[in-house]
């Protein structure tokens, strides 16, 4: 198959204070790769290394075939970047700043460029000063698509989208996948990656620590769950349910921790007069604490309310 | 082949420009008209003549300020002509890089396939256009009042005399894009944009008066621009190409420094410095786990 991002050692430091660490990385064809860390991790790091924003202390870095340090034009004429840390020419309206980017591109369809802000709900007419963070964010995705890239390097893209728009977003990615197009997104939001990529790099303070399959991800991760019920209920009835890892009453509520499939708790539940259940996604820090840290699962702490921050 | 940074920049600075000529006019018309009442002035001729020596700093040199020649120069060639166009030079100049970067957009600019050489030509011809035009508004208008005035001036020495200040005013921007380019700091690149521009005027006036500073005037590039000496003699081809050879040498190396660079990693250059001052103080660093 054929690989469109490769970063071999790839390694930066600003001074003395670490971006990234001997990263590799091999992203094929057609994938929707996710690029999961928490704040901090190097994420904007790598992309920016990729468009040759920045330059590798050490290590090399090659998309679509070309090393980024050489033929960094080619690349970028071929790739559509939205930055992380988005700023706008505030004083353009959207369709100056749109059609400043489509003539930096050398033209491209504009029918295509119109349907962009017809889905996204995005109105050309406004100066972009004037717009609020998520619309600002709909310009900067418009310009990463306009052009029908091979390679998408979308550097937190959802971020300040409400959730219909959210979800106008991820059909965009999906319907660039079908055309065997590569999508490349880095986020700290694990349900998003989850719904929209193939699959995951996991990095963290600068580090790779490991590249999974999405699919396998499903059995693999904790959710809590919480379920009030309209009587006090032990929730020693729930500790031998497979897949539970702990459980703990709070009045009416029995709070679990659950890994893996559903199934088996959702089952037992029905013996039972549930009046609430609620599960919470597992921060992506409990993520790290859980899998990729030194302690036990089992001591996990069990917080009401997941971290979306 | 289209320029599309370049035509933007001329089109978001279209205001700018406007309001750059308009002023420029305004000034050339309102100081020549006082051209007549200036020449019947006896008084005036006999102050200058008798003037302390600082007065020179003014003028070039020069204690003529009321013969055609001597009048435009000192109104005009000698001083304020250079300084307004360092002032647009050193704002478009700080602002084409270092501007840009600060307001993050550069990011973005860069992700679109345009080469960093290419990015830096076509901001230093659009800055190098605007100045041009505002250069020419000057000249035109002072074609024009002194027409109206029936100043005997040759049009093709004034023209020879602006052409030489545009030169020395886009050295000056283009050192200022420089700096801005190779650190990303616009402050800083106003500043020492500012500072080339004032120091080597002070360096090349004070050394008319203060003969141990003579030998020094040639390292200064406004002793290259010499106003009074262009109006009254017409350009020297030499001090044109050490102009100009300075423009092309800064343009060189804003290029080489921006390619080179990380783009918005700003902060790396004073990295060692501030560590080094907090070092010294009496609280050891702590780490924030």
């Amino acid at each position: 198959m054929e690989e469109v991002i490769v970063t071999e050692g790839l390694t930066k430091f600003y001074g003395r204070s670490r971006g990234v660490l001997e990263l590799d990385l091999v992203v094929r064809k057609g994938e929707v790769f996710g690029f999961l860390g928490p704040n901090g991790a190097g994420k904007t790091t790598t992309l920016r290394l990729l468009l040759d924003l920045i330059r590798p202390t050490s290590g090399r870095a090659f998309v679509l075939g070309m090393e980024t340090t050489e033929k960094s034009v080619e690349i970028r004429a071929r790739t559509g970047y939205l930055p992380g840390e988005l700023a706008l020419y505030e004083r353009m309206t959207g369709y100056e700043f749109l059609l400043f980017f489509a003539r930096l591109r050398g033209g491209v369809e504009w029918g295509y460029v119109e349907e962009l802000c017809r889905r996204l709900e995005a109105d050309p007419g406004q100066r972009l000063s004037s717009l609020s963070r998520g619309n600002k964010q709909k310009f900067g995705i418009i310009q990463a698509l306009m052009h029908r890239p091979e390679l998408l390097i979308l550097d937190e893209p959802t971020s300040g989208l409400d959730p219909l728009m959210q979800q106008e977003f991820h059909r965009l990615v999906a319907e660039a996948r079908e055309e065997g197009r590569t999508v490349f997104i880095s986020s700290h939001n694990l349900p998003e990656v989850e719904r929209m990529c193939d699959r995951v790099a996991f990095v963290r303070e600068g580090r790779l620590v490991e590249v999974v399959e999405v699919a396998s991800l499903k059995d693999r991760f904790l959710h809590r769950v919480e379920v009030v019920f309209s009587s006090p209920t032990s929730p020693g009835s729930f500790e031998r349910v497979p897949g539970v890892l702990r459980a703990e009453q709070d009045g009416d509520m029995v709070r679990l921790l659950v890994r893996g499939s559903m199934d088996p708790l959702v089952k037992a539940l029905a013996g039972f007069p549930v009046l609430r259940l609620t599960s919470h996604e597992p921060s992506l820090e409990e993520v790290f604490m859980t899998y990729y840290g030194d302690q036990d699962s089992r001591s996990a702490p069990m917080q009401p309310g997941g971290d979306r921050g | 082949m289209s320029f599309p940074v370049f035509a933007r920049t001329i089109r978001d600075r279209r205001r700018f420009l406007l309001w750059w000529c308009l002023g420029m006019a305004l000034f050339v018309v309102s100081q020549v008209s006082f051209y007549p009442s200036m020449t019947r002035s006896d008084a005036l001729r006999q102050y200058m003549e008798e003037a302390p020596e600082w007065i020179k700093m003014f003028t070039g040199g020069e204690t003529d300020i009321v013969s055609p020649v001597g009048y435009m120069n000192s109104q005009f060639f000698y001083l304020m002509l250079p300084l307004l166009l360092f002032i647009v030079a050193i704002g478009l100049g700080s602002d084409a890089l270092a501007g840009e970067e600060g307001r993050g957009t550069l990011d973005l600019l860069l992700s679109a396939p345009i080469s960093r050489t290419r990015l830096v030509l076509e901001r230093w011809a659009a800055m190098d256009f605007l100045l041009g035009t505002i250069a020419g508004a000057f000249l035109a208008t002072a074609m024009a009042s002194a027409a109206a005035v029936n100043m005997g001036i040759s049009f093709l020495k004034m023209a020879e005399a602006t052409f030489a200040a545009f030169l020395l005013a886009s050295l000056v921007g283009t050192f200022s894009m420089g700096v801005g380019a190779a650190t990303g700091n616009r402050g800083l690149s106003i500043a020492l944009g500012a500072i080339l521009g004032l120091a080597s005027y002070l360096l090349d006036s004070l050394g008319l008066m203060v003969p141990s500073l003579a030998p020094w005037r040639k390292a200064s590039v406004y002793y290259y621009y010499s106003a009074n000496n262009v109006l009254a003699k017409g350009l020297r081809v030499g001090h044109v190409l050490v102009l100009a050879g300075g423009v092309a040498l800064l343009l060189l190396c804003t290029v080489d420094s921006f390619r080179g660079r990380d783009v918005g990693v700003r902060g790396f250059l004073s990295l060692p410095l501030l560590r080094r001052r907090r070092g010294a103080g009496p609280a050891p660093e702590t780490s924030r786990g």
